[in-house]
């Protein structure tokens, strides 16, 4: 019984100290509301320091400057594309649609040199379904598509998500199917020719033997620095997981 | 006939009214919700009565406690299974001639018997009825009153004790 | 009854006032700005807000037993602002039925829970059941610290009338009709023998004139905010639990009426406690000497002055109350039910009963 009284005034004693406390802290916070927080980028050295005042900023209107490498919308530079359909395999959310032209005429080099052999007669990226992951940027050979720090592309259509990045006309791109079929033709009505002129002589091609390429591993162990030597795969234990049992 | 009259008799109207609501209704829950507004119009005529502090008092303990209390059970047991509570006739009968006895009693005792003190001697309550009231309960009626509060202190403990927790059928 | 042409409008207009307020008042304790966009300052956000309720479609469940549904908000308003009409606003402008005011506010403000259950059930939704069935335990047990508070401060000034109470709580004592040669006394101890009649202000404001009061003034507090629905009592509207409880299927016009009832019940609470407590329409300002601060600040009653001083001191009080409320919301997290009912019956109610004998003995001290 004493036990229990004793728990009672406790009890009181308790809940009017902290609730209590709760009202001063509260009225702290609403005496320093009219302190802003500083509208500073992430890289800024106090970016994480936590300042007294309100803490959102007023978003359309103010913004929190976004570092250059964002990843937030992807884009793609089309002069230096070559198709390759890469990004597009590697996607795991298959937002990358790309609709490949074989090109019958010299296109050229992108900017870092790879010459260039197909048509982007489509290259559309649907940023709905992006998720922003990053990896076709990982694979793509020329670095043409890149993600950008443009992150507010909200649309009221969803469909307006879907970006088109390929700059032929659909004029255009008649043209070049045309011109590559009479290519194709052509290339057949040789082929036949040539099957013709060699049929007793033919060659074999000769094989090409493959080697796995395997880097040395003197970058990471210059001591041992013994040619040809391949490294054992080390053992790494895999951590184990249990599965739930379920009732 | 000045407003005051008329309003005397409007709520008369609801309080009659709604009581035979309650009569002829089936169900249950709009029962309580007319005898909640005959309550209301009956304390409406206590204060047109220049007795507001019973038509007060009519509010705080019909309306405010006993029908809210009402509402509250049938509330939490009408829907149970899905139907709205409604009553069933019984011994039409004995009922109808029982009513009938009682009806026509009260009215006789009502009409030919009580004699309106207050109407014929032109009297008003006086201005200060609480503190009268209050003197009264504390002297003359004291006895009433303490057997009251023993009453409900007695109920309270009795409701107390019913809505116990009882170790032996936990266990 | 005339008090009602200026409690209603007065009502509307607060409540859109109130509803701003809270939200810029919840948004600077949790450190954001708020409502910013319509007007300046977001000035009439709830305006807009209040445009776009009325344009709303009025829904019925169709399972919803229609009748009750529809006539639920309007019982709980009305309920509510009856217990306006007993208020006094000034010091000649006093309410209806004023032998018996603090009775009849008692009696009705515990109404609208017949509206809420109405609601509640009405909707046949399981949130909207729950809601109500909490919000009935409560205010029915919370009416008990409520009452038993309220009779401690009638204790101490022998009576049932509003616009009585408030007039002993200022200079203007001797001015009310009975009570020509009653004198305030310092804490309300006549034995000090220090006559603070013709000081004013704070010094007979109710909790000054009997200390007693100040606990008890504490426990209206509380129990009222459960009275009123408001956090950390709101478990009748619980929002992360029962969606909005018992008006969770309202929608446009009538959930807007239900929203002005919440306010109107804070601003009843706020105005009574004011009355009861915190000197009702008289000034907070004492005279000090020479310097008639008290004088000043109320005016004499009948005049223009003195309507005026008297109405802006008694809604700038109420209006702080209610900001306190606001912030004591958006301080505290939501109780449990177990909580709340212990809260009630094991430490307000008793504490109530101890303090009504305590002002029993503190009256016989003033004599």
């Amino acid at each position: 019984m004493k036990k229990k009284q004793g728990k009672y005034w406790k009890n009181i004693r308790i809940a009017s100290s902290t609730l209590f406390q709760g009202l001063i802290q509260t009225s702290k916070h609403f005496r320093k509301a009219f302190k802003q927080r500083n509208a500073i980028g992430v890289e800024e050295e106090n970016y994480f320091h936590r300042s007294d005042g309100l803490q959102t900023v007023l978003y359309p209107h103010e913004l929190l400057p976004i570092p250059d490498n964002g990843r937030y919308r992807l884009h793609n530079e089309m002069d230096d594309c070559i198709v390759c359909d890469k990004c597009a395999k590697i996607c795991p959310v298959d937002c990358i649609d790309i609709e490949p032209i074989r090109a019958v005429e010299d296109l050229g080099k992108t900017s870092d040199g790879t010459p260039k052999r197909i048509h982007g007669a489509k290259f559309d990226i649907d940023m709905s379904k992006c998720c922003f992951c990053g990896l076709c940027t990982t694979v793509c050979p020329t670095e043409c598509l890149t993600m950008t720090n443009e992150f507010n592309f909200s649309e009221f259509d969803v469909t307006k998500h879907n970006y088109e990045f390929a700059t032929l006309t659909p004029h255009e791109i008649t043209e070049k199917l045309e011109a590559l079929e009479s290519f194709n033709k052509e290339k057949e009505k040789n082929e036949l020719k040539n099957k013709e002129s060699k049929v007793e002589g033919t060659q074999p091609r000769p094989k090409i033997k493959m080697k796995p390429v395997i880097k040395d591993s003197a970058i990471e162990e210059p001591d041992k620095n013994v040619s040809g030597n391949i490294k054992k795969p080390k053992f790494r234990p895999r951590p184990i997981i249990k599965k739930k049992k379920e009732d | 006939m000045n407003w005051m009259t008329t309003i005397f008799y409007f709520f008369g109207a609801i309080t009659v009214l709604s009581a035979l609501g309650i009569l002829f209704t089936r169900n249950v829950l709009h029962a309580t919700f007319l005898l909640m507004l005959s309550f209301f119009s009956v304390a409406g005529i206590y204060v047109l009565g220049n007795a507001s502090f019973i038509g007060v008092t009519q509010l705080l303990i019909y309306v405010g406690g006993i029908l809210i209390l009402m509402v509250f059970g049938l509330m939490l047991t009408t829907k149970l299974n899905g139907k709205a509570l409604v009553t069933e006739n019984h011994n039409r009968l004995i009922g109808v001639l029982l009513g009938t006895v009682f009806f026509s009693i009260l009215s006789y005792i009502i009409i030919f018997s009580a004699n309106f003190e207050m109407l014929k001697s032109n009297k008003t309550l006086p201005e200060n009825a609480v503190e009268f009231i209050g003197i009264n309960l504390m002297s003359n009626y004291l006895i009433p009153f303490e057997i009251a509060a023993i009453l409900l202190l007695v109920a309270l403990i009795g409701a107390a004790v019913i809505s116990e927790k009882r170790k032996e059928k936990q266990e | 009854m005339s008090t009602i042409i200026f409690f209603l409008p007065f009502i509307l207009i607060y409540t859109i006032f109130a509803v701003y307020g809270e939200r810029k008042i919840s948004a600077f304790i949790q450190d954001r700005y708020g409502p910013m966009e319509v007007g300046k300052y977001g000035w009439y956000q709830t305006v807009a807000d209040l445009l776009k309720l009325i344009q709303k479609e009025d829904i019925v469940p169709k399972k919803a037993s229609k009748k009750l549904f529809l006539i639920a908000p309007v019982i709980i308003f009305t309920s509510i602002f009856c217990g306006f009409v007993v208020l006094p606003i000034t010091s000649s402008w006093e309410g209806t039925l004023t032998q018996n005011g603090v009775y009849f506010l008692l009696a009705i403000v515990s109404l609208d829970v017949v509206g809420i259950l109405m609601a509640g059930w009405g909707a046949n939704s399981k949130y909207s059941l729950l809601g109500a069935l909490r919000s009935v335990a409560q205010i029915i047990s919370y009416e008990i610290p409520v009452t038993l508070s309220v009779l401690c401060v009638i204790m101490i000034s022998q009576s049932l009338n509003l616009q009585e109470i408030s007039y002993q709580q200022g200079i203007l004592i001797n001015a009310f009709p009975d009570m020509e040669n009653v004198k305030n006394y310092l804490f309300g101890i006549s034995a000090l023998n220090i006559d603070v009649t013709n000081w004013g202000g704070v010094f007979t404001w109710n909790i000054f004139r009997a200390p007693v009061l100040i606990p008890v003034f504490i426990i209206y507090f509380i129990s009222t905010l459960a009275e009123s629905n408001r956090a950390p009592f709101d478990l009748p509207e619980a929002e992360s639990e029962l969606v909005a409880g018992f008006h969770t299927e309202y929608s446009g016009f009538r959930w807007a009426i239900i929203m002005l009832s919440e306010y109107g019940m804070m601003l009843l609470v706020a105005l009574l406690g004011v009355i009861l407590f915190l000197g009702s329409w008289n000034t907070p300002l004492p005279n000090i000497g020479n310097i008639m601060l008290a004088n000043w600040t109320t005016g004499e009653p009948e005049t223009i002055a003195g309507n005026l001083w008297s109405v802006f001191w008694l809604l700038s009080k109420a209006l702080m109350w209610i900001a306190v409320q606001m912030w004591v919301r958006w301080t505290y997290p939501r109780l449990r039910i177990d909580q709340l009912m212990s809260l009630s019956w094991k430490y307000l109610t008793p504490f109530a009963m101890f303090l009504i004998f305590v002002s029993g003995l503190w009256r016989l001290l003033m004599i």
